[in-house]
């Protein structure tokens, strides 16, 4: 039960895009179709719990044992900048049509201020291999959501009448902040 | 010691995933095809985009997924060869292109309205209650066109006409997106007349507005079908199979829109005005050698209506005399059968 709470808390009450401005730049870059929108989910759903994993291993098993946790980010941006290199290599091999459609918003995921705050949260509240992998996949789930359920508005607002002043990023922006608006609607639900 | 452990445990964990990667980069490694360098080395490397891909790689890269070898224009007929060769493919022989401007209107045949301050390029000038020229449909000179030409193939004559010169285009076929007024064609290499205007007004309108002006009077269109068709106003030059070059169009053009390579090169056609007054002088010459010709051919048509009228009648007089010959000679026979 406090696993399903904390899941839920993660995709939508505490969204990592649109409640903790996390990973915007792959929210509002790789959102234009729905079919890379897609891709780019998995592409960060598979990241953020590898690396998460990673990382928790080598804050519970080498950082803290040896008394260095002042060097937690360095460590953890050099973890998850070599998975996004391993996974960018992965799907360039086994999907070239992802690699180009994702292009430089894959290793853009280096950077990713999602993945290194998913990674850092967890050791932040002490969560347990259990919980921590639930809430890694949960909160890219909650990425996944935010980022598709834009990519949906945006492939329709391409083709609507709005002011011309307002094409392109300007609508996007104001189509993000709408949305974040709702999703604000989700505080206290858990 | 304590300022050990952390260098040891950072470059040990470096370490790890530097190996791991380079394990793992042996492992996915993406092999190349080796025919996409050939390709790229043997492609003009202009990254015009005339193609439709972004550049020469990206070509090469939809060539060995099979497209079509004859999209390089740059490259021409030699380079569809060595793309054939190198993809094991027949080559195919593709008409080399050329850009061409098609307006002949400098300001000493087709007068400004208005005076233009705006920014300087045609895409705002035309934005301006349809440019500032009598003529809405002709070339601004304002060099849209010059500006995304990476060649300078595009020049201008004094009264502010662009034109291509033909030796230095490539036929990226960047300027024709460029052009505001769409004035720009991609026009086979080794054809010589072609039509320099795109006017598509009435031809009352176009002959006030323009001296060499289009006036669509279907002389041209009349004479060679195929390689000229008059459309909303307009001749257009036939270029594909069946059509030619017709020798005589420039000489019946009245306003003088057909430019005739073969009599006049481009910058004499558009910057010098005796070109002109020759080639009045020869539409004259050869409007009187057809009708010339045309009279003598209707001389020569009634005179040949009154032989074939005296064969005639000849020929009427003659069976007159010939059928008593052929009832006199079928009853000879018919004894003969009689007797056997």
């Amino acid at each position: 039960m406090e696993l399903l709470i904390l899941a839920i808390n993660a995709i939508l009450v505490g969204n990592l895009v649109l409640a903790k401005f996390l990973g915007i730049c792959p929210f509002l870059g790789v959102s234009k179709k729905i079919s890379t929108a897609l891709g780019m989910t998995m592409a960060v759903a598979f990241v953020m719990v590898l690396a998460s994993t990673v990382t928790w291993l080598i804050h519970v098993g080498l950082l803290k044992p040896f008394g260095i946790g002042y060097l937690r980010t360095i460590a953890f941006i050099l973890v998850i900048a070599s998975l996004v290199q391993l996974t960018e290599m992965a799907i360039q091999k086994f999907s070239p049509s992802l690699y180009e459609a994702l292009g430089i918003f894959l290793p853009l995921i280096t950077t990713n201020c999602a993945i290194l705050g998913v990674a850092v949260m967890n050791v932040d509240e002490s969560r347990s291999f259990l919980p921590m992998l639930v809430y890694s996949f949960a909160a890219s789930l909650g990425f996944g959501l935010a980022l598709l359920l834009f990519a949906g508005i945006r492939e329709r607002l391409e083709t609507a009448a709005i002011p011309s002043a307002f094409k392109g990023a300007a609508a996007a922006l104001v189509v993000a902040g709408i949305l974040s608006l709702a999703f604000m609607g989700f505080t206290g639900l858990v | 010691m304590s300022l050990l452990v952390p260098i040891l445990v950072l470059s040990g964990l470096g370490a790890a995933m530097g190996v791991g990667l380079a394990v793992a980069a042996k492992f996915l490694s993406v092999a190349e095809d080796p025919r996409v360098e050939a390709l790229v080395d043997i492609l003009p490397g202009a990254n015009c985009g005339a193609c439709g891909y972004p550049g020469c790689s990206g070509y090469a890269k939809g060539l060995v997924a099979g497209e079509d070898v004859t999209l390089c224009s740059p490259g021409g007929n030699a380079t569809v060869k060595d793309i054939a060769a190198i993809l094991g493919v027949e080559a195919v022989t593709v008409v080399e292109k050329v850009a061409l401007v098609k307006c002949a209107g400098g300001r000493n045949v087709a007068p400004d309205r208005s005076l233009y301050v705006g920014p300087q390029t045609c895409r705002a000038a035309v934005l301006v209650g349809f440019g500032n020229k009598e003529c809405r449909w002709g070339c601004i000179g304002l060099g849209d066109c010059a500006e995304v030409c990476e060649d300078d193939a595009v020049e201008f004559t004094a009264d502010g006409l662009a034109y291509v010169v033909a030796d230095a285009c490539i036929a990226c076929a960047r300027c024709v997106k460029a052009c505001p007024r769409d004035l720009i064609e991609m026009v086979p290499k080794d054809r010589k007349v072609h039509v320099l205007c795109s006017s598509h007004d009435p031809g009352k309108i176009t002959k006030n507005v323009c001296q060499v002006g289009c006036i669509a009077c279907k002389l041209c269109s009349r004479r060679d079908g195929k390689s000229f068709v008059i459309e909303d106003n307009n001749a257009t030059v036939l270029y594909g199979e069946g059509s030619r070059d017709v020798p005589t169009a420039a000489l019946i053009c009245t306003p003088g829109a057909v430019w005739d390579a073969n009599m006049y090169d481009q910058v004499t056609w558009l910057t010098d005005p005796e070109a002109r007054v020759h080639l009045k002088e020869q539409q004259a010459e050869f409007k009187a050698a057809e009708r010339a010709e045309r009279a003598a051919k209707k001389k020569k048509a009634a005179e040949a209506k009154k032989a074939k009228e005296a064969a005639a009648d000849k020929a009427e007089a003659e069976p007159a005399v010939g059928k008593p010959e052929k009832t006199e000679e079928a009853p000879d026979q018919e004894p003969e059968k009689g007797a056997e």
